[in-house]
């Protein structure tokens, strides 16, 4: 059931929380033994918030608008009781968290219910969920292939209808590459919308929170239930709560698209293309652009990431490099030695591309580009073919999503329908703050039947 | 930089970061940072003002 169709079955009488939670229970019980997308259940603060829900609608109060909805987190957030593990086997003996993190705050205050903590690259360094501690993630739609990462476990549990809705975190990619690969919906904000704090961090400069779902009014609801200021995060930018659910029934009328050519096409195989294709017809008039200089805003994205990561963890690497997971302590370390004036230089790059890229948000309001370049690969696959070259799998799934979060634009990544037997999805863009366009995009492509979630 | 200057690289910059690394891990760090070398000649080639800013705390 979708978060909004069960907040509707609670108010109606319908259902109870308490038999939603405990079919959320059942169903991760069923799947988890295979998909591998959740490290752990919280099974009694569940069945605790789900009784406060009952009880308020007991006394005819009136229910918060997300009132009974079970949901999940990348074990980044912290929750309190549990360890914030960040994918990494290294946090196992940290003090457990003593309280939750912001979003998840908002979310309890907003009437969901947390049941559990999900599976990551460690460190959320990788885009293919393979945790050597935790075991991979399986795609739900194909379990011999990787689940996208590094929020795996958040697309894999949507997308195996264990919760309606996950959270997740987007350094380079990590919300919209598994959205692309699970065939799920999937927000990632503007940098600086969603208070950050409570959260382990990879990039400072690049890191966002947004959430995973499987339509589109569901993303929008739990989006709206976590925005507001929060002056304990540096990168929060103080702007008022701007909600989008009531946005979505104005379709797209006036709207003007565009589909991102040149880099977007080159590094997309067929089916990406066939995807976007697909998604730009479904735009009267939509035409096409070319940002510029995109290989550089790749670049600058590649190495602000290896510097600022490898900063974060580089005491963590001396002291206990065996303890590290072995796919990605050496991209660390090799982050740590980054020289300060490549780290310069592409922060130089970076604003000049933001600026460029302003001024086609001049011409148009949503851009069109692929999310991954090709489908799911198999689990254990280190190299991709494209368009006859072979590149290395695990940094080039994010080559499409990279230019984008560089510079905090905000994005929804729309599973599109038709296409091929597995899942692929297309990045709807906008400009910083205009959450609002890429939401009315994807709801309008839900309506006409190109995104939509497999069953 | 050429994948012996590379190697060489690793082998200062980590000793002077305190990482007494085996032959074996230089040789997987330098194959690694090979790759950030690449990203980063797109970047050194690319001529900007001298007045350019970098974004340290980028603000969308």
């Amino acid at each position: 059931m979708r978060a909004l169709e069960i907040v509707a079955a609670i108010r109606s009488g319908g259902a109870t929380a308490t038999s939603v939670v405990e079919a959320a229970l059942a169903r991760i019980e069923a799947h988890n033994g295979t998909i591998n997308a959740f490290t752990a259940v919280t099974v009694e603060r569940a069945r605790r918030e789900a009784a406060a829900i009952d009880a308020l609608k007991a006394q005819g109060k009136p229910l918060p608008p997300l009132a009974g909805v079970p949901y999940a987190v990348k074990n980044l957030f912290d929750v309190e009781g549990l360890a914030t593990l960040a994918g990494s086997r290294l946090h196992e003996s940290r003090r457990p968290a003593t309280q939750d993190a912001m979003l998840v705050r908002r979310l309890r205050e907003a009437g969901a219910i947390l049941v559990g903590a999900l599976n990551m690259d460690a460190y959320a360094y990788g885009f293919t969920t393979e945790n050597t501690a935790y075991g991979p993630t399986r795609n739900p739609r194909d379990p011999a292939r990787s689940a996208g990462g590094s929020s795996g476990g958040s697309g894999a549990a949507v997308a195996a209808g264990m919760v309606p809705l996950a959270l997740a975190s987007d350094t380079n990619g990590s919300i919209r590459v598994p959205a692309s690969l699970c065939g799920v919906f999937g927000l990632k904000p503007t940098y600086g919308r969603l208070s950050r704090t409570g959260s382990f961090p990879f990039v400072y400069s690049l890191d966002h929170l947004g959430a995973m779902g499987a339509t589109t009014d569901d993303v929008a609801a739990c989006y709206d239930a976590m925005q507001g200021p929060d002056a304990t995060d540096p990168a929060s930018a103080q702007r008022p709560v701007e909600p989008v659910l009531q946005e979505l029934v104005r379709g797209v009328d006036g709207l003007r698209v565009a589909r991102l050519g040149g880099y977007f096409d080159i590094n997309a195989g067929e089916e990406a293309r066939a995807a976007t294709r697909r998604v730009a017809n479904a735009f009267e008039g939509a035409r096409e652009v070319e940002l510029p200089e995109v290989e550089r805003a790749r670049a600058a994205a590649f190495v602000i990431t290896a510097a600022e990561g490898g900063t974060l963890h580089r005491k963590t690497l001396q002291q206990h490099y065996d303890g590290f997971e072995p796919h990605n302590r050496d991209r660390f370390l090799a982050g740590a030695l980054t020289p300060g004036t490549w780290y310069v230089k592409a922060q130089k790059v970076r604003a000049w591309f933001a600026h460029r890229c302003s001024e086609i948000f001049e011409r148009f309001d949503v851009l069109i580009a692929p999310a991954t370049p090709v489908v799911a690969q198999p689990l254990g696959a280190e190299w991709l073919e494209l368009n006859g070259r072979s590149l290395p799998l695990r940094p080039s799934l994010g080559m499409l999503t990279q230019p984008i979060s560089c510079i905090g634009l905000p994005v929804m990544t729309v599973p599109v329908a038709g296409v091929s037997a597995l899942p692929i999805g297309v990045q709807l863009i906008a400009a910083p703050w205009r959450e609002d366009l890429c939401l009315r995009a994807a709801a309008h492509l839900e309506r006409v039947g190109v995104a939509s979630c497999p069953a | 930089m050429t994948p012996e200057e590379t190697t060489a690289y690793v082998q200062v910059a980590a000793g002077a970061q305190g990482f007494e690394l085996s032959t074996e891990q230089v040789a997987r760090v330098a194959a690694v940072l090979a790759r950030t070398v690449e990203m980063a000649d797109l970047l050194m080639e690319f001529d900007l003002p001298e007045s350019a800013e970098p974004a340290p705390q980028f603000r969308p």
